[in-house]
């Protein structure tokens, strides 16, 4: 093989392997971990996702907190409108259109399991888009 | 009116152009490493979108694998890629690239006394046909609505081809993958029959006579045709891969790049066989299925399209059986429906027109006039993918991995549809182009195979089905 072909090879055998290591890398530093993400102020930044199709649901339904963390909650619908309610804390985004976001700041004070819940009627599969938020002692 | 002839001959002049005879565009397809340059880039964009199906959010609009694949490069590709290129995407293809650059043992320069790596067989003449390519395509559609809305599926797929691609190759020679096996290639070689560009030689007779022909076995720097390909009998695009090896090769310059009506391929007799007259009525009892499917008002269809889908309640079609029907439907209409049909008109016209020719024979000659209305209506069934999509591309554009990142500022714009309600009008319109060309290209046809005051009235059962076939298209959208 030509010395210039080797280090072509050589080139984008690297590009190809850097780019799924510098994903996973990225994914599993702490930045990003199960839908969390730790934002510039190293607020943790919590995406969930709410669509209907097949087996619909939130992405992620369960999420795990520590007591007195300040996290942040953005709440996007994926497919048609959706909203999420946190009735133990009072917490109602209303109708979220589809493509677009609710954001949220809270900081959870007490250890225990929140359930979460669509609350506009999406579509039959309405009743599977449940999950909870597990707040662990501080 | 002396403008109106001046815009005449330059479009004329314009449509019989040689791109090769432009001294950058030959200065480019003559350098070694043209192909490779346009690959590699592919290459790299495409296992980004393959990582990020696999490790990435499994949302398929948040998901860069789904946006990039089936709204963008699927809208590029059937839309102004195929019509206008041909199969320049097989140009720039990344799946067969490690393939053919593990069986060159090079990548750009052609190596002295160069012998092909791996086994080298000969592909089995009993599969010299598109068959296999037919049924990898229905087995792909079968499982389409998985495959477009899951970025994990979509990433499966991709990099099975990949590797698929590079075995074939090391077992087979040249481009065997491409040419027998790609379910991609397939559909891309029946449509550039219709497109508006061609890779011919200048003087057959140049050829005929000239006894190296290294444009097949290659030379100092050329690896010959990977495609199975004599340049000097090429007539139809179909299996011209526009690799520009036969460009490389040719000692005489005698290889042309041609600007060329559309359709021109359609209506030449050789080469045409059932394998591609069958990929017409799959291709288009499929933009039938898709369009019902993905964009019509039928959810419960869709839920049948979906083998994971469990209905909220007991008494709708579900999962598995729900799914077999819709196995029906697609493979049903695709090999037997479609073209059963298309037979009952040919023997209609058989009939009509007393010709001697079998009504086999003239299923498969005019199926031929259906590939401008076929291709029309895979444009139309793209043309609300990008104009509703388009806001997806751009969000994962700066969120590839849907993992809250906004590497461009683009992340956050609004899934927001332009101009949806012109959608229907656009997708008539195209359909109507199809139509216009199906009709032209049947009365090539028929003109060449009956005799002339026999023609209309054998052509009549085929226009007959041109117009049910758009009708249905058109009620599908406006109605």
């Amino acid at each position: 093989m030509y010395r210039e072909e080797f280090i072509l090879w050589s080139i984008i055998a690297l590009v190809l392997l850097a780019i799924p290591v510098g994903a996973l890398y990225t994914a599993f530093n702490g930045k990003y971990l199960d839908g969390v993400y730790l934002d510039d102020r190293g607020v943790k930044t919590i995406y969930i996702y709410g669509w209907t199709q097949e087996d619909g649901g939130w992405d992620p339904s369960e999420i795990v907190v520590k007591a007195g963390e300040k996290v942040r909650l953005v709440i996007r619908s994926m497919d048609m409108a959706h909203g999420l309610q946190i009735p133990d804390l009072g917490i109602d985004t209303g109708v979220i259109k589809p493509g677009y976001e609710y954001v949220i700041e809270v900081t959870f004070d007490k250890p225990g399991e929140y359930t979460f819940y669509c609350s506009v009627y999406c579509s039959p599969l309405h009743y599977k888009m449940m999950g909870k938020i597990i707040v662990l002692p501080g | 009116m002396a403008s109106v002839s001046g815009i005449k001959s330059f479009f004329g002049r314009l449509m019989s152009m040689d791109l090769l005879s432009i001294p950058v565009v030959r200065r480019l397809v003559m350098h070694r490493a043209f192909q490779w340059a346009v690959m590699v880039p592919n290459l790299i964009i495409f296992w980004f979108l393959i990582t990020a199906g696999f490790i990435g959010s499994p949302v398929g609009n948040m998901n860069i694998s789904i946006t990039f694949v089936w709204m963008l490069w699927w809208f590029a590709l059937i839309a102004i890629l195929v019509p206008f290129f041909g199969r320049a995407w097989c140009t720039i293809c990344p799946l067969p690239a490690l393939g053919e650059w593990l069986q060159r043992g090079s990548m750009v320069r052609k190596p002295d006394a160069w012998r092909p790596r791996g086994l080298n067989r000969r592909w089995p003449r009993r599969l010299n046909n598109i068959w296999l390519q037919n049924i990898g395509f229905l087995v792909l559609a079968s499982f389409s609505a998985l495959l477009v809305t899951r970025p994990i599926v979509t990433a499966i797929v991709l990099a099975g081809l990949i590797l698929v691609a590079t075995i074939v190759m090391l077992v087979y020679s040249k481009r065997a993958f491409c040419r027998y096996l790609c379910p991609v290639g397939g559909f891309i070689g029946l449509f550039s029959n219709f497109s508006s560009i061609e890779l011919r030689v200048k003087d057959g007779e140049l050829c005929k006579n000239h006894i190296d022909k290294e444009c097949i076995r290659g030379s100092d720097t050329s690896f010959g045709c990977p495609w199975y390909e004599y340049p000097g009998s090429l007539v139809r695009n179909a299996y011209c891969g526009l690799c520009f090896e036969c460009v490389k090769a040719c000692p005489f310059n005698n290889i042309r790049l041609n600007l060329r009506g559309f359709g021109r391929d359609l209506i030449v007799s050789r080469g045409k066989g059932f394998d591609e007259a069958w990929k017409v009525f799959i291709m288009l009892a499929l933009a039938g299925v898709y369009i019902v499917t993905m964009q019509g008002p039928w959810g419960w269809i869709r839920d049948l399209a979906n083998v994971f889908y469990k209905p909220p309640y007991g008494f709708a079609l579900a999962g598995i059986d729900g799914y077999l029907i819709y196995l029906g439907l697609v493979w049903g209409s695709t090999l037997l429906i479609i073209p059963g049909l298309f037979y009952i008109f040919s023997i209609a016209s058989k009939y009509l027109s007393k010709t001697d020719a079998s009504a086999s024979e003239l299923f498969k000659t005019f199926s031929y006039m259906l590939v401008p209305l076929t291709l029309m209506a895979w444009i139309a069934f793209s043309i609300p993918i990008l104009q509703v999509n388009w806001a997806y591309i751009v969000n994962t554009l700066s969120d590839p991995f849907g993992w809250g990142w906004n590497l461009f500022g683009t992340r956050d714009i609004h899934w927001s549809p332009i101009l949806p309600s012109l959608i229907p009008y656009e997708q008539v319109a195209v359909i109507l182009v199809g139509v216009f060309y199906s009709i032209k290209v049947g009365y090539e046809m028929a003109r060449e195979k009956f005799m002339e005051d026999r023609a209309l009235l054998g052509y009549s059962p085929y226009l007959i089905f041109t117009f049910l076939a758009a009708i249905f298209f058109i009620w599908l959208f406006m109605g």
